[in-house]
């Protein structure tokens, strides 16, 4: 699939995800029963054009409720999303990940980071999910029982971006009362909005909390890549476009796999396949 | 001691995870759980965007 073809997939599921485009305008969101449903990518329920709620927001809510140890609901969402899809979500269907998408197109220089920082700081998504997004918000409670929501608070920039500036835009209200948190978010978006210009997705690679999920479901999805080891002439063409760093021919199933399809469309022997069908049935099917 | 799941199994893994996704679903609507993500999602979440 060229590149350009899953842009406007992302640009469709993107808008479908904020269709509630007059709260923009309004500065309020919307609170119809889509709400009640999560949608597959990182997404702020906040933002005034969502139309379902982020699924990590969401399971920051319940977790700090106060009224439960475990979000049955939520956890199962992720779980389906991520067992039927994998990291295929974050390739086509995060708003945030098309963001950083559209912002490394631009035609600055591009960095790498060495192997020694990378291979390690890869990690950290996984101690953000644990920690910012399960532990604290589970046990960190303040006197009435209740937690906060930490990675919402502290960290995450799509409810900045999202949420925050058009909200804060739009309704006096809300631009009375900010301060030093709005400042700090700010700071770390725009961090993060940098980075992105300079490296491919700094966020999903490094801090995403549902990337982490859906990449521990990568290996087990349905929707899977694979390389049909007959046709591969081991050229590396193919790992030579993944931005995202995979080893496509050790492991192309990796938790790091966005499921873009650069690797795909770099094979020169059309050697790797993607789908919800294995690459024998398929050809099965064609024939 | 080799931890990895059996080549045999590997493919049920997706079906166990897919059915074990709509228990949890299944459980958390019958616990009533949908109102509550609802309730949180149709407020501004003040700590969300950066102001609480």
């Amino acid at each position: 699939m060229k590149e350009s073809k899953r842009n406007w997939i992302q640009a469709a599921a993107a808008l479908l995800q904020n269709a509630h485009i007059s709260g923009f305008v309004t500065g309020e969101i919307s609170t119809g029963a889509g709400k009640q449903v999560c949608v597959p990518g990182l997404n702020c329920y906040s933002c005034p054009g969502a139309v379902g709620a982020c699924p990590i927001g969401s399971l920051q809510a319940v977790l700090s409720g106060g009224r439960r140890g475990f979000s049955y609901y939520v956890t199962g969402m992720i779980l389906l999303f991520g067992v039927l899809f994998g990291r295929l979500i974050c390739g086509f269907l995060c708003p945030f990940g098309f963001l950083q998408d559209l912002l490394y197109k631009n035609h600055t220089r591009k960095k790498t980071v060495p192997p020694r920082i990378d291979r390690p700081a890869r990690y950290l998504k996984y101690a953000v999910l644990l920690i910012l997004v399960v532990a604290l918000p589970l046990l960190a409670r303040g006197p009435y029982g209740v937690g906060e929501p930490w990675f919402c608070k502290y960290l995450c920039p799509a409810g900045t971006l999202e949420g925050g500036i058009p909200l804060i835009l739009a309704n006096p209200g809300l631009r009375a009362m900010v301060g030093f948190l709005f400042s700090w978010k700010m700071a770390i978006l725009i961090a993060i909005l940098v980075l992105s210009v300079l490296l491919y997705r700094p966020f999903c690679k490094y801090l995403c909390p549902l990337g982490a999920a859906y990449g521990l479901l990568n290996k087990c999805s349905f929707y899977r890549m694979s390389v049909d080891k007959s046709r591969c002439t081991r050229c590396g063409a193919c790992e030579r476009s993944c931005k995202m760093g995979v080893k496509v021919l050790k492991n192309i199933n990796s938790a790091e796999c966005i499921r873009c399809g650069a690797c795909k469309s770099a094979c020169p022997t059309g050697a790797i396949h993607s789908g919800f069908l294995k690459p024998e049935e398929k050809r099965q099917k064609a024939t | 001691m080799n931890h990895r799941i059996p080549e045999l199994l590997k493919p049920a893994v997706k079906y166990v995870v897919l059915v074990l996704a709509v228990v949890l679903i299944a459980l958390g609507l019958w616990q009533g759980e949908a109102g509550e993500v609802l309730q949180k999602a149709v407020h501004i979440c003040l700590e969300c965007i950066g102001v609480g």
